[in-house]
């Protein structure tokens, strides 16, 4: 024997790896002749396949030699050289802050429910809250994880490096290095320096394989009812399919809904559009604090801040409109519509004669608030007479007043100026409130086609009866003498001479006197 | 500017307390008589006085003497109906700066008041 490979027993024995060289196995043939084996042979043996000295295992070819010489067989195989594996390095990984990652677990619960056809019907109670029973309101639970800006979204955890490893013949195996995931995110999260992913905008989390981010608008492609759940949204929402019935959209940006919306709710802090529009069926309400723009609408609640336009009908429907109507193709049939400014209408009331009431030039809530100020200014009028009156009676009745006497009349007085003072302030507020009615009201209407029978018109200080058709286009406002006016087939004349024009103060008429405003009576 | 109002009618207090209130000053502290007052000095520590003159349990005039003995420079205003030359001349002696006759209007207590904090500046400066 010699070392380094040249041994005697070279014929016995044979050197295997595995295929990353990071286990070598000794197979030794020990029938012909078991003498001469021994540690230092098979060691020199290892040595001289270039096996690292450091990597052979010295137990491992003591225990080889053992079953050898114990038990020999034909033949004996055992991992004497082990080298060293590469730990490769991990990527960096993003996990969901635990109440998004449960939000998320929800909806996908609500997912396999709708799948298994759990919640096919619609529960009998909609109650806004989930039951004792652990039940799931499904129209409250809305299918989008939602978020606002500053909240956590998610934490992440930065790549850890790798280690390369050596094996048994002293070959570097390189560690593969984990990705930084850098590009996981766009602007609408904020990584801050602790790894905590903050929402830098209101919206609708999407989280993907490659990309997390957040969405200003929410496009739901098909129908808002059982599948995506009453929709809440900080942005603009926009509906590809319908809106059903008991369902509603709020959203605190624009709202677009493409198909037909049911007896369901819709709130906007900005405009909404229907490109159908609304069979609201006595129960569907629209808030929309700008405009409201409908192909039409029927059996609604609308309260609209700016404008409403409709382009074909409205039929049966409550609205409130702060600016103009714009419906110049559109026929109004029942139901009571209010238009601060005014607007012009296709055509008012049906020949079937429904009662259709319009008001124009109104601002209802202020002129509510200038009535109350006038209920309080009468009281208020009546208490400082009185005061003043037993203010004289005492003065005219005591000719040399005691000290006390004198501390009661001032007390008086001072009532009556309080009181009066109290006055120019409520009169004060009234002549705002009338300026803002003056300002922000216009009594003109245009009416293109006809005005039928059984149609009311409230104008500030009248009341208007319809009680013959008007056909054809037609103009009614107040004239420069404050009485209503109108303008049909191109003659200007005294609305009496077309129908019945009773005196009414349900919409107040602000006339300008001298630079003061006032109620006109 | 801290200021006590001294009398035992509350609606002299509120008118009192309106007109300053009209005049920009809002901290305001009653008392119902002299004694009250002087249980309320020390923490309060006004920057001027209005006592009236006829008041149970301790009167305008004793409050202003004891006052007097510890703070010479308080801006006091007797407002009371005593209208007596000879009364005026006591309240005077006893250390009030200004005197106002009840019945008064809204805009006399208002010059009184401006004109009295006026002469103690300048006399202080």
């Amino acid at each position: 024997m010699s070392a380094h490979g040249e041994c005697d027993l070279d014929h016995l024995l044979k050197l295997s790896t595995d295929p990353n060289k990071l286990e070598g196995s000794l197979l030794v043939n020990p029938l012909e002749s078991v003498k001469g084996i021994n540690a230092e042979a098979l060691t020199a043996f290892l040595v001289g396949n270039n096996v690292r000295s450091q990597y052979i295992d010295a137990k491992a070819i003591d225990a080889l030699i053992e079953e050898v010489i114990g038990a020999p067989l034909e033949s004996h195989s055992m991992v004497v050289a082990n080298g060293v594996p590469a730990i490769n390095g991990q990527s960096a990984a993003y996990t969901l802050d635990p109440e998004i990652e449960s939000r998320f677990d929800e909806i996908n619960k609500r997912k396999e429910a709708i799948n298994e056809g759990a919640i096919e019907q619609p529960p009998e109670s909609d109650t806004d809250k989930s039951n004792g029973d652990q039940t799931v309101n499904y129209y409250d639970q809305m299918a989008f994880v939602v978020v606002n800006k500053g909240d956590v979204i998610a934490t992440k955890a930065n790549r850890i490096a790798g280690s390369d490893g050596t094996d048994i013949f002293g070959q570097n195996i390189p560690a593969s290095e984990g990705k930084p995931n850098d590009g996981l995110l766009d602007n609408s999260i904020v990584l801050n320096a602790d790894g905590r992913c903050i929402a830098n905008i209101n919206g609708v989390l999407r989280v993907k394989p490659d990309l997390m981010f957040i969405s200003d608008e929410l496009e739901i492609r098909g129908d808002v009812d059982f599948e995506t759940g009453r929709i809440r949204f900080p942005g603009n929402v926009d509906v590809h399919g319908a809106v059903r019935d008991k369902f509603s959209v709020r959203a605190q940006g624009e709202v677009q809904i493409r198909g037909l919306v049911e007896s369901a709710d819709l709130e906007s802090d900005k405009s909404i559009t229907l490109s159908r529009g609304m069979a609201g069926k006595a129960k569907g309400t629209i808030k929309s604090k700008v405009d409201l723009t409908a192909g039409y609408l029927e059996g609604v609640k609308a309260e609209v801040g700016q404008n409403l336009i409709i382009k074909s009908e409205i039929t049966n429907s409550d609205l409130t409109v702060g600016g103009q109507i714009y419906a110049e193709h559109a026929a109004v049939r029942g139901g009571h519509i209010s238009a601060s400014k005014g607007g012009s209408i296709g055509s008012i009331g049906s020949v079937q004669n429904v009662v259709t009431e319009i008001v124009i030039g109104s601002l209802p809530q202020v002129e509510e608030q200038i009535r109350t100020i006038d209920a309080f200014l009468e009281k208020l009028e009546k208490e400082i007479n009185s005061v003043k009156s037993k203010l004289e009676v005492f003065v005219s009745a005591i000719a040399k007043p005691t000290a006390s006497q004198i501390e009661e009349q001032m007390g008086m007085q001072f009532e009556v100026d309080e009181l009066c003072l109290r006055g120019e302030q409520l009169r004060k507020a009234k002549d705002e409130l009338l300026r803002i009615v003056l300002k922000n009201t216009s009594a003109k209407l245009q009416v293109y086609k006809a005005i039928f029978t059984k149609v009311t018109l409230y104008i500030p200080g009248y009341k208007v009866e319809f009680n013959q058709e008007l056909m054809g286009e037609s103009t009614i406002e107040l004239g420069p003498t404050g009485h209503p006016s109108i303008t049909y087939r191109g003659q200007t004349v005294d609305l009496k001479e077309h129908a019945r024009v009773i005196p009414d103060d349900r919409v107040l008429r602000v006339v300008q006197d001298a630079g003061s405003l006032r109620v006109a009576a | 500017m801290k200021i006590l109002l001294i009398d035992d009618s509350k609606t002299m207090r509120n008118i009192q307390k309106s007109v300053l209130k009209q005049l920009g000053y809002t901290e305001i502290e009653e008392a119902c008589d002299g004694q009250d007052a002087l249980s309320k000095v020390g923490a309060f520590n006004p920057d001027l006085c209005l006592v009236d003159w006829n008041m149970p349990v301790m009167d305008g005039l004793t409050f202003v003497t004891t006052f007097r003995k510890t703070d010479k420079t308080t801006p006091l205003i007797m407002v009371t109906t005593e209208a007596e030359k000879s009364r005026v001349i006591e309240a005077i002696k006893a250390g009030v700066n200004n005197y106002v006759v009840k019945p008064f209007t809204p805009d006399l207590l208002s010059e009184r008041i401006t004109e009295t904090l006026a002469k103690c500046s300048s006399v202080g400066s």
